[in-house]
């Protein structure tokens, strides 16, 4: 049987990176070396990045024809006048309503991932916990079920 | 966390867990409750509350940390929990005929008071910037949606989209200094952050963490420059709502604001600058603007921006003297401020909005007691003895001077003296002016009880302060 | 006659930015399929891989925000001659018209009172490619024609720099 990888690694951590570290256990080491001055080039890219895209942007507004009239800016439809639910202005807010519920409900899923592999370690404690939480949860869905916002049709 | 660990933390926390239950509760039964029995509602949600309060006066006695150091259930949290019960419960009390008048008498309401009073207890509890953030969002949140809650009314949805809008910017600002303070020190609890605090030389980014945090939190206190949405939010949301606003979440982000000076050792640092800065404008701004308004509840909104000013130079003071002298300010604070809005929710009947100031003329030709109970509410605001609001800026002077910040006291006083002009030309345009037409309050019993709690609690307090204030400081430093 | 007007814009550096921006125009005209009758079946034959005009940089867009140049191919009826325009508008500077086919230079064999009498009446129109229908060869004959115009034309002409650099 082969042996298994070990979990942290068995070389030592070079010194720089062990800056935020060594902090957190309330040790100030002197031995800090990340200061604002390593970062000096990542500022120039940015600069550099944005001034490109400025530049572009402008010559390219110096030399280009603008011409904007009602005609123009309307939505392309084929050449028809733009017709139907968007078009009228209108929203169906159950799109909506079913997005914020996505959110929640996958945000609890992504909690339970986590969960699920310490499951052993945390035991009967931590299982008991998560249901709490889930219980919560199910409250605000029994209470969007009672309210009709899973309804699709108005 | 250990079974034991946990039990513990949930004796400490068994306050807020009865209030999240008794609203989560509340939510399910409020979808069956018939037309007519909307009572129903208000008296479970005062039960809830007063359930509440007995859990924790029971707790009383002892220091109680919980969740591994981020929570603690001790005499200061008590103390603001106390202020928080008083402040929603009467709002409970208040709200019954109001919300029949305006329409928005559903279970949401009494719902989202709880998670927003839920909120507030966790803030007052919270020892890590993380919890800090989960309370101030949860009370947050709430009273976005309680702000916009009269739905027909242009103004009112206005006030809930600058209010979401400005709480949500600011959120963002506090949540940088927390991952900023995170980023310097390797930790997000209390302690850690002081004790980075007095390393030396002090490091220009963890100030630069430190003001974001507070810049955060002095939002939601309303004072300068963070104070663009008290006028209009406190002008749009429904009056009871405005009430409970004006005392609430003020004290909640005192409380917070409280905790972080609490120790020492951030307080003997140079922050306090920033604050006198900070509040000797708020009060000259609230002061100042109040005296050319005409709508009662936006006046009522810049005198409770001066009131914040008033206490923040509490803060400046610091030590045992000056955050017991706030948490005293904030808690007659809270009875005044309940007893002024529920006269105004009060003169709220059929068409008459009692928004406009000079709608109340001659107002105490026709009702004595009441006009007198506004009497003493206005006197305690502008805070004229023997009223509670006048020890309540004593003390605070009283603070001040013991530091040797002298010239902030006579700050303090001078812009008391403007403040008290607004105060006074309402009572004389009750006393003094000859009534329009007929007053009809909606005085039910339930208004009838708030209103005789605040004025005794306004008198009582008045009476005897000194008891009061040793209350406040044998909860910080447990005497 | 403007001599000194014109002496910034005649300049070198304007002349040579016509130059390129004219070239860069003219060798990638591309234009919108357009078809409305029976032209557009030689339109296509001439798209395909005998006629190919993709050697000259013509690549067939489905939509006019993404076109230069319309291929007005078939009769216009007066039922559809409000749909012509719309595109048109809906087609960004520079932009110009091929009218291929002798219907839509003026209204062909059909003169009736449900045709539009020629694409001219309503756009404005830069080529035309006379036959019914002009065989592909004609039709990169208009295009070639068309390069020759935009070759010619000012680059700069309605831009900033153009008002910059004075009337």
């Amino acid at each position: 049987m082969p042996k298994p990888l070990p979990l942290a690694p068995a070389s030592p951590v070079p010194k720089g990176v062990d800056c935020g570290l060594s902090k957190a256990h309330g040790v100030l080491s002197g031995q800090c070396d990340m200061t604002g001055m390593e970062f000096l080039p990542v500022l120039f890219m940015v600069a550099g990045i944005v001034l490109v895209a400025v530049a572009t942007l402008f010559v390219s507004s110096l030399l280009r024809p603008s011409n904007p009239y009602p005609a123009k800016n309307m939505p392309y439809e084929c050449g028809m006048d733009p017709a139907g639910e968007a078009a009228g202005g209108r929203f169906r807010v159950q799109f909506f309503i079913l997005a914020i519920l996505f959110v929640i409900f996958d945000v609890e899923t992504m909690f339970l991932f986590p969960w699920a592999v310490v499951l052993k370690e945390i035991g009967l404690v931590g299982y008991v916990e998560m249901f709490v939480f889930m219980l919560l949860l199910l409250v605000g869905f029994a209470y969007a079920w009672l309210k009709g916002a899973l309804e699709w049709e108005v | 966390m250990t079974a034991e660990a946990l039990l513990q933390s949930i004796l400490a926390s068994l306050p807020e867990i009865v209030v999240v239950a008794g609203a989560c509760v509340l939510l399910i039964l409020g979808q069956f409750v018939r037309k007519g029995q909307e009572h129903f509602l208000v008296w479970a949600s005062v039960a809830i509350v007063l359930i509440a309060a007995l859990g924790t006066l029971m707790l009383l006695g002892e220091v109680r940390p919980a969740y591994t150091g981020m929570f603690i259930a001790d005499g200061f949290a008590a103390f603001f929990k106390v202020l928080f019960y008083l402040a929603t419960g009467l709002t409970f009390l208040l709200s019954p005929k109001y919300v029949e008048i305006e329409e928005i008498g559903s279970s949401e309401y009494y719902v989202l008071l709880l998670f927003a009073l839920s909120g507030m207890m966790i803030m007052a509890s919270a020892t890590d910037l993380l919890s800090i953030y989960v309370g101030l969002e949860l009370m947050a949140l709430c009273t976005y949606v309680l702000t916009g809650f009269l739905r027909q009314q242009r103004r009112s949805n206005e006030a809930a989209l600058k209010y979401v809008i400005l709480g949500a910017a600011s959120t963002g600002i506090f949540l940088y200094g927390v991952s900023l303070v995170y980023g310097l020190t390797g930790t997000t609890q209390l302690d850690g952050m002081a004790a980075a605090m007095t390393g030396d030389p002090l490091d220009p980014g963890l100030l630069l963490a430190v003001v974001f945090i507070v810049a955060g939190l002095v939002f939601k206190v309303g004072a300068v420059p963070f104070h663009m949405w008290v006028p209009d939010v406190y002008e749009g949301a429904p009056t009871t709502i405005t009430a409970f606003m004006s005392v609430g979440p003020k004290a909640a982000g005192f409380a917070v604001i409280l905790r972080v000076f609490l120790n020492p050792l951030v307080a003997a640092s140079d922050a306090w600058i920033i604050v006198a800065v900070i509040a000797v404008v708020t009060m000259a701004l609230g002061s100042f603007v109040a005296l050319v308004q005409d709508n009662f509840k936006r006046l009522l909104a810049y005198s409770s921006i001066a009131h914040a000013g008033f206490a923040m130079f509490g803060v400046v003071a610091g030590g045992a003297d000056g955050i017991a002298s706030v948490m005293l300010y904030l808690l007659i604070y809270a009875f005044m401020n309940l007893g002024i809005f529920g006269t105004v929710i009060m003169m709220r009947n059929g068409d008459f909005s009692g928004e406009v100031i000079e709608g109340y003329a001659g107002f105490a030709k026709s009702h004595r007691g009441l006009a007198l109970l506004m009497l003493l509410y206005l006197f305690s605001l502008a805070g004229i003895p023997p009223t509670a609001g006048f020890f309540a800026k004593f003390y605070v002077l009283v603070a001040l001077v013991e530091r040797g910040f002298v010239i902030l006291a006579v700050i303090a006083v001078l812009l008391s003296a403007v403040a008290a002009y607004f105060y006074i030309r309402i009572v004389m345009v009750i006393y003094m002016r000859e009534p329009e037409g007929a007053f009809d309050p909606a005085l039910t019993p339930s208004v009838r009880a708030t209103l005789a709690l605040t004025a005794a609690g306004t008198i009582g307090i008045g009476l005897f302060p000194a008891w009061f204030l040793g209350l406040a400081q044998h909860s910080v430093f447990g005497d | 006659m403007g001599g000194v007007n014109n002496a910034i814009r005649d300049s070198v550096l304007f002349t040579t930015a016509d130059n390129v921006i004219n070239w860069g125009r003219r060798s990638a005209l591309w234009p919108e399929t357009f078809g409305i009758a029976c032209c557009a079946i030689e339109m296509i034959s001439a798209g395909c891989s005998r006629y190919d005009l993709d050697r000259f940089g013509v690549v067939f867009r489905p939509s006019p925000r993404q076109s230069d140049v319309m291929i007005i191919a078939g009769t216009i009826t007066r039922k559809f001659a409000p749909v012509v325009r719309r595109l048109y508008d809906q087609m960004p500077e520079p932009r110009w018209v091929i009218a291929m086919g002798t219907c839509a230079i003026s209204g062909g064999v059909y003169n009736t009172y449900a045709v539009v009498q020629g694409a001219e009446t309503f756009v404005p129109v830069d080529v035309h490619v006379p036959g019914c229908p002009p065989r592909p060869e004609a039709l990169m004959h208009g295009f070639l024609l068309l390069q020759e115009k935009i070759k010619k034309s000012r680059a700069l002409a309605g831009t900033a720099l153009d008002r910059v650099a004075g009337p």
